[in-house]
């Protein structure tokens, strides 16, 4: 059987499913990745962000094959690096969970947009988060935590 | 006050925010059989034959449910009180599918392929019936949705399914048809609303596994994890005290997980394969499977004076509750019953109108339930009479409607199903509100409109509306709270935290009473083995209802450590003073974790436990 390679979260794995397996289910089923949700299965509600080699993609679109020798990073690396600390700190003290099960995609989106724009308008903060959906916020909370994220992380990204 | 109204991060937060494991389908045995279910592609049809044959040959494929393995146990999905003022008209699987989405049968194979294979090679024949698709014409169609004789209502709903209505209802005060013939001014409007879906992010998921001594134990999305349980138990006829329902964190609900969903058929595949399974609605089967919100047509009548007083209002709604008659009678009521007070000054009012079955996905709880279309109609209608009169829209409302220390008599006529409970206004800040909002969107300087450009104007509106927080003398919630040793608290409710944040909110409250850090009271919610009674997170009322049973209960609690207190330092109950840590009395002291580790460990051996 052949074997698929990838970085996953700094760490170099394999697993032997098929090619056509979506990555969200390898990434939740055989290494427990939990923080990846499934919200449509589409790509339209984005709770199954990831980085595929600092890009952001929806883990539910991504073929597993696609990921051989690349670089994966899921919420529970990102919430390892400096950047993730902060933006998670951020979240919170803006009240920017509620159910909380569009976060872990809204803060890879968050990551990804700083990695961009480091300083971002509002106006850019709503267009790098809009492939994310949230039903329970209203957005603004975590728009106030993506300002007070590059607010307080500068030289971060 | 130190804990409640401050801006404190909530206390599952930072858990989610790592994407720890939290969720029904994070919290799954790993081995679970995956549940898939067969969808009727027709709005409305006999199932004549299924022949499964193939797909049981199909190596993985553990069982495949139809009608034929359920007995014919009618009951509501509805996750309400019992007796449900919703109809029983639901089998967990049925010869009839009634709307497209609904329920032909189920697979449980070891995977989603497996399952998604076994879905294919079913073959069903189908005997297509014409649909009932306009919901203005559903009463007394030739198509009869529910002719079925399990199809019953627990107590006077109005429900005639020979007619295809679901509930009915009629009430008046006064005499309205003879006030309206004698005002000035009469305006009649029909107005439409559409369905819409809660679109919670995480979609409908249950799993469900046996514990070592047998009993089942789901782990489901829910909002009404009580009324689950007794549901499965009526319905599936399992002892209750033979299933545990435990709601973990759930992403989102919005009235869209207040009904059951998948729990009735994973619960049958692990009773009967004895192996865990799951379900995840995908997000078409959240649209199409799940529920929505009551589509309605509205038919206003008001009257009025020359001099600007409202008379009268008639308020007729035929509301569409789709295939099934989940919230039919109790959405509707509330359209009438959280809207007519609001115009209190009225010498009649009347409030009627039929629920009806249609091959659509059906309607259920959904937030605002009912009030939103109410309140859209009547404001819309009272707006064209202000116009009609050619008097001010604040002023009109200021005259007409309900005051702090009025009240009105529709309060005590309309429950949700039943009657119900006369409310004086002790408290009504409607007033204050009007100028309020006529400040902040600065009414003056724009109404009706103002020129803001060559090719546009800018203009102002406003409506007023109420809203009710928990159905007095039926809503009901409790709270447990014990003492461990080193002084923190456990404290147990069967509130249910749907993300709106009810956990941080009731360990304010009780952390506020007790007077210690929130830090040192530990939530836990919505387990059926483990919690006190809750009727679950609807009617807005979790703050006020189960925060009430918390906030008792923490008072106790403060009462029996400051009993437990003075008996440890030999002093008088009243000589003690408590800051929260330490209590005093002249100069003798004992902090609160010494007293939890004495009463655990050395003198007075006991655990102090309130509810």
């Amino acid at each position: 059987m052949s074997k698929i390679t990838f970085i996953l979260n700094n760490k170099v794995v394999s697993t032997t499913q098929h090619p056509t397996v979506r990555l969200i289910d390898v990434l939740r089923e055989e290494f427990d990745y939990t923080g990846v949700k499934e919200g449509c299965g589409e790509g339209e509600c984005g709770a199954c962000s990831v980085l595929l080699n600092d890009r952001l993609v929806n883990s539910c679109l991504v073929p597993l094959g696609t990921v051989h020798d690349q670089k994966i990073m899921t919420i529970e690396g990102l919430s390892e690096t400096p950047q993730g600390k902060l933006l998670i700190e951020s979240y919170s003290k803006e009240g920017a969970v509620q159910c909380g099960f569009c976060t872990p995609g809204m803060l890879m989106a968050s990551h990804s947009l700083l990695n961009e724009i480091p300083n971002p308008t509002d106006l850019e903060i709503k267009i790098g988060l809009s492939g994310n959906l949230c039903r329970c916020t209203g957005y603004n909370m975590i728009v106030n935590a993506v300002r007070r994220a590059s607010k307080e992380g500068v030289g971060l990204w | 006050m130190k804990t409640v109204n401050n801006k404190i991060p909530s206390i599952d937060g930072m858990g989610l925010l790592l994407g720890r494991p939290a969720y029904t389908d994070d919290l799954a045995e790993p081995n679970s059989l995956i549940v898939k279910v067969l969808r009727s592609p027709h709005p409305y049809a006999k199932i004549i034959s299924i022949d499964d044959s193939e797909a049981k040959k199909i190596p993985g494929v553990e069982l495949v449910l139809t009608h034929k393995d359920f007995k014919r146990n009618s009951f509501t999905r509805a996750g309400q009180g019992y007796p449900e003022p919703s109809p029983h008209d639901k089998f967990v699987l049925d010869e009839y599918v009634r709307h497209v989405g609904d329920e032909v049968l189920a697979v449980a194979a070891i995977s989603n392929e497996i399952c998604e294979q076994a879905l294919k090679a079913i073959k069903v024949e189908y005997e297509v019936l014409t649909p009932v698709l306009d919901f203005e014409q559903a009463i007394d169609n030739e198509s009869i949705l529910h002719p079925e004789p399990e199809a019953i209502e627990m107590f006077p709903i109005g429900f005639e399914p020979k007619r295809n209505i679901a509930a009915a209802y009629q009430m008046e005060v006064g005499n309205v048809e003879e006030d309206i013939k004698k005002s000035d001014v009469v305006v009649k409007e029909s107005f439409y609303t559409q369905g819409q879906n809660h679109m919670a992010l995480e979609p409908h998921t249950v799993n469900a596994r046996l514990d070592f001594q047998g009993r089942l134990v789901l782990f489901t999305s829910t909002q009404t994890p009580i009324h689950v349980r007794r549901i499965i138990s009526q319905t599936l006829e399992i002892p209750l005290s033979k299933i545990r329902v435990i709601k973990p964190r759930v992403g989102g609900g919005f009235g869209g997980k207040q009904q059951i969903h998948g729990e009735m058929l994973v619960s049958t595949v692990t009773m009967r394969t004895k192996k865990p399974s799951k379900m995840v609605y995908t997000r078409k089967e959240v649209f199409e499977s799940s529920f929505q919100r009551h589509p309605m047509r509205l038919d206003i009548t008001l009257g009025a004076s020359k001099d600007g007083m409202l008379e009268s209002i008639d308020c007729y709604i035929l509301s569409d509750t789709g295939a099934y008659g989940e919230h039919a009678l109790t959405v509707f009521m509330v359209a009438g019953s959280k809207v007519l007070p609001l115009y209190n000054k009225v010498k009649s009012v009347r409030f009627h109108g039929d629920i009806v079955y249609t091959n659509h996905t059906s309607a259920g709880a959904f937030r605002g339930y009912g009030a939103i279309q109410g309140n859209f109609a009547v404001e819309s209608a009272i707006d064209m009479l202000i116009e009609k009169l050619g008097v001010d829209p604040i002023e009109f409302r200021n005259k007409n409607m309900i005051k702090e220390n009025e009240t009105s008599p529709i309060f005590a006529i309309m429950g949700e199903g039943t009657e119900g409970t006369a409310m004086n206004m002790d408290s009504c800040k409607l007033e204050y509100c009007l100028h309020r909002g006529k400040d902040l969107i600065k009414w003056n300087d724009i109404y009706p409109r103002k020129q803001v450009s060559e090719s546009k104007v800018k203009g102002v509106g406003m409506a007023i509306a109420m809203q009710g927080s928990g159905i007095p003398f039926i809503d009901m919630g409790a709270a447990t709270i014990k003492l461990n040793d080193d002084g923190f608290y456990n404290l147990m409710v069967g509130a249910t935290d749907i993300g709106q944040g009810s956990d941080t909110v009731l360990a304010q409250i009780a952390a506020e009473t007790l007077m210690c850090d929130i830090k040192d009271v530990i939530v836990y919610s919505s387990d059926s083995d483990l919690t006190p009674f809750d009727t679950g997170a609807y009617a807005s009322s979790t703050t006020y209802v189960s925060g009430n049973a918390v906030h008792k209960a923490a008072s106790k609690m403060k009462k029996k450590l400051i009993k437990e207190a003075a008996h440890a330092l030999e002093v008088e109950k009243d000589e003690i003073e408590y800051d929260g840590k330490t209590f005093k009395a002249g100069n003798k002291q004992i902090t609160i974790n010494e007293l939890s580790n004495r009463l655990y460990y050395n003198e007075d051996q006991k655990q102090l436990t309130v509810n």
